[in-house]
């Protein structure tokens, strides 16, 4: 039994390298006092500034060896670094996007929540804890709640409604799931051999309820099928800097865990369930009806929700095979994701805001009132699409190259099935992406819509045009980026 | 003394009634209920196994009635907020939403 004394200095070890999220936590009590004193217009500013200096701080933890912290509870490896700053700059992204709406950038209360959705992102990417698990999922869904509810109109509430009881629900069964796995391994550290250990020695029947109760939390939170049914009514009703917020942090922060998770039930292949074969059932699912459903949707931000639960499913093939060089595909595909994902709603938010369209017959003629943005909107949705020449090609090449590499090595039938599938699906939603540009170019747009030409100097053609930017150099320049990621180490 | 056993079927039992509530009724605050006991049944196996003598269970146990009560005011004040809105908390009624 080590001494008090070296707990605390342990312990005051970790804190040295929780810094980033005791920089998130400080500027959250911070944001509380300034809109408590008035302060609104210092609000965005400041929120920013300490994203930027959390970036700035996990960048310090860069190339850091593996380390435990808080006697095993947290795990800091390279991995989490390079998820943890990818989640910040998507919040960053996404409070940006906040500054057409004045209404939400001037109340605190989003800032402090946008900021509990982070912190729950980083925890659980850096979770080797059970505890820490709930944990996180819960500081996420409770701040995702009331988030929803920011229109503060009818629609607003219903979604808050919808997703309330399914999230609470979803949250009670995994908790149910996680007493089962602590009532049968006696551990709630499920990073260490002895967890592994104990499963593999439990009853089959436990073992399969246990696990997949707790699948069922992580994968409502990823928004993956038949867990997604809240997402089109949270991404229609919600306001859309929050939905960016929504279809990234969260989502990345739940498949990324589920990785790990992946990892450990996995079992080094000596479990009794095969759980490729039941994510690879849950990808092709989600791609499918993400596409499908998108194909007759009206509401532009319903279509952007059933194609985030499409991305869900490719999000998850890379996570199949299990193998080092697909996780690395896997973060290259997050990191594109991010990029256009964000750059599209912050150019939907543009049009909702200043041109009252939301609707994607809506968006007829805009090529001639808004070119550039117009232009830009048309290469997001060839890179949602998976089309050269964008970086949302040269992802899906990725993660499609390491699964026909694993199906050479392994030939599971699924992956192999998986595989087809994938490509399949990346026709049919080219259907539904592509509408929104038909609009746009060869439809004549209403004499109102026309009226004034658009101002070049709005912020969205800087920072959406940077992000199209970064997409386009990232298909002819891939190498540049995954010469970064090739040198963080993904613990395998 | 009774056998942890038991107490593990109570807590099935604790479970699997408040899954019936949560699909069988209709009023918010009722489902809500039904979460509740879901998540006391939780609560019940890591109490259960701790009765030999280790902790762990009784402090996830601590920390899940902590979070529960946070859910339920957020949960509470958004059924608030959709009564404001709708008049009602059936949520077979609460359907505006349309594609």
């Amino acid at each position: 039994m080590e001494s008090l004394s070296d707990k605390i200095a342990s312990n005051i070890i970790s804190l040295s390298r929780f810094i980033p999220e005791l920089v998130l936590v400080g500027g959250v009590l911070v944001l509380i006092l300034l809109d408590l004193f008035k302060k609104k217009k210092l609000l965005l500013p400041f929120a920013l500034t300490i994203i930027i200096f959390c970036i700035w701080q996990l960048l310090r933890q860069w190339g850091l060896e593996l380390q435990l912290l808080f006697g095993g509870f947290l795990k800091l490896d390279q991995a989490a670094v390079a998820w943890r700053v990818l989640l910040c700059l998507a919040t960053f992204v996404s409070l940006l996007i906040s500054i057409r709406s004045t209404d939400l950038r001037l109340k605190g209360e989003f800032y402090t929540l946008t900021f509990g959705i982070l912190i729950g992102g980083h925890l659980l990417i850096m979770s080797s804890h059970l505890l820490i698990l709930y944990l996180a999922l819960e500081i996420m869904s409770i701040s995702a709640y009331a988030l929803t509810l920011f229109a503060f109109n009818k629609a607003g509430s219903e979604a808050a409604i919808k997703y309330l009881i399914f999230g609470a629900v979803s949250s009670a069964i995994m908790l149910y799931g996680i007493s089962w796995i602590y009532t049968l391994t006696g551990s709630l550290f499920f990073m260490e051999p002895e967890f592994t250990d104990s499963l593999l020695n439990a009853p089959f029947l436990s073992f399969v309820i246990g696990i997949c109760l707790v699948l069922v939390g992580i994968l409502f939170k990823a928004g993956a099928v038949p867990f997604h049914v809240w997402s089109p009514d949270v991404y229609t009703a919600s306001p859309t800097p929050i939905v960016a917020l929504f279809s990234t942090v969260p989502k990345l922060a739940a498949i990324a865990f589920l990785l790990k998770w992946l990892l450990i039930i996995h079992l080094f292949g000596l479990g009794p369930v095969d759980w490729i074969m039941l994510l690879s059932a849950i990808s092709m699912a989600s791609i499918l009806f993400g596409n499908f459903s998108a194909l007759r949707q009206r509401n532009v931000k319903r279509m952007m929700a059933y194609s985030s639960i499409a991305h869900t499913g490719f999000l998850i093939i890379p996570i199949v095979p299990l193998s080092e060089q697909a996780t690395k595909g896997f973060f290259f595909y997050s990191i594109v994701y991010v990029l256009m994902n964000l750059a599209t709603f912050m150019i939907i938010h543009f049009f909702e805001r200043k041109e009252n369209i939301v609707g994607i017959k809506d968006y007829a003629g805009t090529m001639k009132t808004h070119p550039l943005l117009s232009v830009l909107l048309v290469v997001l949705m060839i890179s949602l699409t998976g089309i050269p020449p964008t970086a949302g090609f040269t992802a899906k090449l990725l993660i499609f190259t390491s699964l026909w590499e694993s199906y050479s090595s392994t030939a599971n039938p699924w992956l192999l099935a998986l595989f087809t599938f994938g490509l399949i699906n990346t026709v049919v939603a080219l259907f539904f992406y592509l509408k929104v540009p038909f609009y746009m170019t060869f439809k004549p747009g209403s004499s109102k819509a026309g009226a004034k030409r658009s101002n070049t100097y709005c912020f969205e053609n800087y920072f959406a045009g940077l992000m199209v930017l970064a997409l386009l150099i990232l298909f002819f320049k891939p190498d540049w980026l995954l010469d970064v990621i090739n040198k963080i180490n993904f613990a395998f | 003394m009774i056998p942890a056993e038991h107490f593990y079927y109570i807590g099935a039992a604790l479970f699997s009634i408040g899954l019936a509530i949560v699909l069988t009724k209709r009023n918010a605050i009722m489902i809500l209920m039904g979460v509740e006991l879901m998540l006391n049944a939780s609560n019940i196996n890591f109490l259960a196994y701790n009765k030999a003598g280790s902790l762990d269970g009784q402090f996830f146990a601590l920390f899940v009635i902590v979070v529960a009560a946070a859910e339920a005011s957020v949960a509470l004040a958004i059924v608030l907020k959709v009564y404001k809105h709708f008049k009602t908390i059936n949520l077979d009624k609460i359907a505006d939403i349309k594609d």
